[in-house]
């Protein structure tokens, strides 16, 4: 049979990547090899180059995970590097640092809130079947970094310490009459306020005629504390001793604007106590590190506690870490996190937390393989219902693509990396899967190493980038769903480099930045 | 407010290349510490440090390495002034300490430090090997200007040859290959190598380390070596190693008179070794590879005083060179001589050093690139510390090529030598921040096609660049590299 014989075919469209079945059966339209190429329109072309990043004659190497650091004055990369090392790169030619290290760290959560970096170091483990999972490191911490170049330190803070607390009547005023306990606060740079103290907190009996005179306030030692707060309980009848067991209010004019006078003159009713300080006594002084950040309704959220000496106390029989508990600060205060109910305990089952999202005024929160539901009740965390969205799709710690340089989300949809495949969610998990065209190559990928799986969404260009687990870390999955974002119209391609990619974001809008890790041979 | 890395826990991480920095000490105790890990694709580091405004009385830096574990480097490197070639092999770490040997800190004082990755260029016909027999340090090849070409991690040695294909064959003295965070382990070997200087294979029992003498390694300059090995039991041995590595069959014993081998060569039919004892006033004798008797003596001698050189070149015009040399008394003299198959003097040439305070004095001979007789490369020790023996720390040296036709020099380079890392010079004389060794092996590349590897991309932080001029990937360290293969293929119209 001669040429003239066949039928020509027309392909009008390139459809990108097929990796599913046999080769025979892949569509015309679309590759069996789609190799460092992108699509544009209706055709394709050799993808763009990648050019260095950093300018400075000492520029960062062997990166283990960046993030997008969105600060005030701009956009940035909070950068980790081996030997646990994490760096504030401010464009090609600005770097501060290291800020942290913990030689421990592998990798790390984050999440900049009102321009304030916060970091939570972890690790991989290895269970006794040889899987692996993340978890915050033992006995480590959340840290808060201001992005002024200064070194991150741990979020939260000590309460007020030293001698006790004095109170005493001073010249002519006005009080209610009784017995009034009052406590110092203090406010450190990040806003947060400490729990109360110092150990003995002040009494007195008020006459109604006098003012009041606190002294012996104590000086904090460390520079982050800006501010002291005097506290106040309203008049107690039959004081019991236990001076904790009373609810606490921000006394007016209470401020201290230093961390260096010892005493203050206040006069105030009990009907002037209003904004409520009680809460401050449950909350962490130092916060467990976990394994991924997020925020919601203006609370930030924690997942992922492996656990500290203070927090695995009198664990139930058989559970040696926390890995089932998120925790869940009050609203604007990301520091200020109650270790009685800023909790979320998800089911038992045994797998880690992995990753936090909110979507559409939900709280998601995922295990490998399972995918909750949380909603604020403008109650506590612990209240909270709980509702089972899936329990056969999850994302890994690095699994919920962040979209362009916003360091979040959200674009009506979710792009969640499943054992399964890439998932689109918009309340439900979409199917078929978004890498359906790519599901053999998506299945030979190393499973218990999902958690070098990163994804970024450039909405701006409808393109998604997607780092691979060992032994493709030389690789990227790239997807193109200009023409649609569904199975059947995004176009896929594999991106091949010289280095080994462990990590990508998006800065500058949707500029692609990549970190390499080593070199590829 | 005084350096951050006054400890090694607090050493400045070296990450990039070249590396510069400009640091006030602070104060006279102060010591500096780096740190870096062995880039990939190279071997050896240049570091200097000095203070430009030092004069007698300020703080002086000294630099010297430690290891890993910060005990010191390879036997301990330490110098104020002086370049230093550090070898490291890639991901291997070492520390650079800087410490004040001399004089009191000043306000104004400045240790500056510059740390840089040697040239690695292409291998090209006529450049000039000069391996190293210190063990872990490489090779240097440098090319005809002068400038060092590329460095190559390989076993330390004294005695190599190359064939006109580019196969060769090396003394491996520990046995360990390169690899300067191994254990050194002793041994000795003899190691094959392709054209582009990848080991082929290591040969056993061809040589070992109870050796009285190190071994001789020469070829028939087509496919044949021929080991001459100086036994531990004074026997003086011949066995000869083709170019897969297959050791041949037949081993000569040559006359113990003589005893301590020093240079030996087949001529090119591979019917007589010419072969001399490195004693004093000793002949050039020969021997029957064909009938395995000892011949009649080539040439009686240079006579008191003289001895033979470490080689003798068997010429394709089937002529002969030799070296001598005489290291009696002040005057250092050498010569070389070449001479016709029967002994007779062609043309000499002589080199005489002034107790090493003056002159040049013949180090090496070795066969031009293309094997040709018409002439031959030389290597001379220029002017010597006064207090060292001859062939101990040259400054610097020179390499001629010299015609046996006329006697002229036809090419002349001069290069800055290295002892055991260290620039033999205060400073940095012509800018050479590196530089071959002054021991041992010489050989010229010959004109083959020699294609090095390609240097490893390095890891950092890079971005997609669309509107990029060039549409190559481009890494840290000035690597360009084509987008790898950019292909797409269907199941019906293939590629």
């Amino acid at each position: 049979m001669g040429l003239r014989d066949h039928e020509p075919i027309l392909i009008e469209e390139f459809s990108g990547w097929w990796d599913r079945g046999d080769p025979e059966s892949v569509p015309s339209d679309h590759f069996i090899v789609a190799d460092n190429v992108q699509y544009f329109n209706s055709g394709v072309e050799t993808r763009d180059p990648i050019d260095k990043y950093q300018t400075i004659g000492t520029p960062l190497g062997k990166i283990l995970r960046f993030y997008d650091y969105v600060m005030q004055s701009g956009q940035s990369l909070i950068v980790l590097v081996e030997g646990g090392k994490i760096y504030h790169v401010i464009g090609a030619d600005v770097m501060h640092g290291p800020l942290l290290t913990i030689p421990e760290m592998t990798d790390f959560g984050f999440v900049a809130v009102n321009g304030r970096a916060y970091i939570t170091p972890f690790k991989t483990y290895t269970n006794s079947q040889g899987k692996n999972y993340e978890l915050g490191i033992k006995n480590e911490f959340l840290y808060v970094y201001k992005g002024d170049g200064t070194p991150a330190r741990k979020a939260g803070g000590p309460p007020p310490t030293g001698g006790a607390l004095v109170a005493a009547l001073d010249v002519d005023g006005l009080t209610d009459i009784g017995f009034h306990l009052i406590a110092v606060v203090y406010e450190t740079d990040t806003g947060y306020l400490t729990a109360l103290g110092p150990e003995v907190f002040a009494s007195l009996e008020f006459d109604g005629a006098h003012k009041i005179l606190v002294s012996n306030i104590p000086v904090s030692p460390n520079a982050y504390v800006k501010k002291r707060h005097l506290v106040s309980s309203k008049a107690i009848t039959n004081y019991n001793g236990d001076q904790k067991g009373y609810q606490f209010f921000f006394i007016p004019d209470g401020n201290i604007e230093n961390n260096v006078d010892t005493t203050k003159v206040v006069q105030y009713f009990d009907a002037d106590l209003l904004s409520d300080a009680s809460h401050l006594i449950d909350n962490f002084t130092e916060i467990p590190s976990g394994v991924s950040l997020n925020t919601y309704h203006s609370r930030l959220v924690l997942v992922g506690e492996f656990g500290t000496d203070e927090t695995l106390k009198d664990l139930p029989v058989g559970i040696t870490d926390n890995r089932s508990v998120a925790r869940v600060s009050f609203a604007g205060e990301p520091e200020a996190i109650s270790k009685v109910d800023g909790l979320i305990i998800a089911p038992l089952d045994g797998n880690p937390l992995t990753n936090c999202q909110e979507f559409r005024d939900v709280l998601y929160l995922y295990k490998m393989t399972r995918t909750l539901g949380y909603s604020d009740n403008n109650d506590e965390p612990a209240t909270w219902s709980e509702e089972v969205i899936d329990q056969g799709v999850g994302a890994p710690v690095h699994g919920v693509a962040t979209v362009l340089d916003s360091g979040g989300v959200n674009v009506d949809f979710l792009l969640i990396v499943d054992w399964s495949g890439l998932m689109l969610f918009n309340g439900t998990y979409a199917r078929p899967e978004l890498s359906w065209k790519i599901e053999d190559y998506w299945m030979a990928q190393v499973r218990n190493d999902f958690r070098y799986m990163q994804i970024v969404n450039d909405s701006l260009s409808k393109k998604i980038w997607i780092t691979l687990p060992p032994p493709n870390q030389h690789i990227m999955l790239h997807a193109d769903y200009g023409n649609g974002i569904d199975s059947k119209n995004i176009r896929w391609a594999r991106w091949l480099f010289d280095v080994k990619v462990a990590t990508v974001a998006l800065i500058e809008t949707n500029k692609v930045v990549l970190g390499a890790i080593a070199s590829a041979s | 407010m005084p350096p951050s890395n006054l400890t090694p826990a607090t050493a400045i991480d070296i990450t990039s290349f070249p590396f510069t920095v400009s640091v006030d000490p602070g104060a006279s105790g102060n010591i500096l510490y780096y740190k870096l890990t062995g880039p990939a694709a190279n071997c050896i580091v240049g570091i200097l440090v000095d203070n430009p405004l030092w004069t007698s009385g300020h703080y002086l830096p000294e630099v010297s390495i430690l290891d890993s574990g910060l005990a010191n480097y390879l036997g301990g490197f330490s110098t104020s002034d002086n370049a230093l070639q550090v070898p490291v092999s890639t991901g291997q770490q070492i520390y650079i300490k800087i410490r004040n040997v001399v004089g009191t800190y000043t306000v104004g004082d400045l240790v500056n430090l510059s740390v840089i990755l040697p040239p690695n260029g292409v291998v090209a016909a006529g450049n000039l090997l000069i391996n190293d027999d210190t063990n872990f340090f490489p090779m240097c090849i440098i090319d005809i200007a002068g400038n060092v070409v590329k460095f190559l991690e390989f076993p330390a040695g004294e005695r190599g040859e190359i064939l006109p294909s580019g196969i060769s064959l090396w003394q491996d003295r520990i046995d360990a290959g390169f690899n300067p965070a191994g254990s050194g382990v002793t041994g000795d070997t003899v190691s094959l190598f392709n054209a582009s200087f990848v080991k082929i294979t290591d040969i056993s029992g061809i040589i070992d380390n109870a050796d009285v003498a190190e071994c001789i390694i020469v070829s028939n300059r087509v496919n044949k070596f021929y080991v001459v090995r100086n036994n531990s039991t004074s026997l003086i041995t011949v066995k000869t190693i083709d170019n897969t590595g297959a050791v041949g069959v037949i081993t000569w014993t040559l006359p113990t008179n003589a005893v301590r081998c020093i240079a030996a060569c087949p001529n090119r039919a591979e019917t007589i070794l010419y072969y001399a004892s490195g004693n004093l006033n000793q002949p050039v004798r020969r021997y029957d590879l064909v009938n395995n008797i000892e011949l009649s003596t080539f040439y009686p001698g240079q006579g008191v005083n003289y001895s033979v050189l470490k080689d003798i070149l068997v010429l394709a015009d089937g002529t002969i060179v030799i070296a001598f040399y005489n290291n009696a008394g002040s005057v250092q003299t050498t010569k070389i001589i070449h001479f016709d198959s029967t002994g007779t003097i062609l043309r000499q040439w002589n080199y005489n050093g002034n107790n090493g305070m003056a002159g040049e004095v013949v180090n090496r001979i070795v066969y031009n690139k293309d094997d040709s007789s018409s002439s031959f490369w030389v290597w001379l020790f220029m002017p010597i510390n006064s207090d060292e023996t001859i062939w101990e720390f040259p400054v610097k040296s020179k390499f001629l090529e010299l015609s046996t036709v006329t006697g002229a020099i036809l090419q002349s380079i001069v290069v800055q030598n290295f002892s055991v890392g260290k620039s033999s010079s205060s400073g940095v004389w012509d800018g050479r921040r590196f530089g071959p060794s002054t021991s041992c092996p010489f050989l010229l590349m010959p004109t083959v096609s020699i294609t090095p590897p390609e240097p490893l991309a390095p890891d950092g932080i890079y971005f997609v660049s669309p509107n990029k001029a060039t549409r190559h990937d481009s890494y840290y360290n000035s690597i360009e590299k084509k987008i790898p293969n950019p292909a797409i293929k269907t199941a019906l119209l293939g590629e």
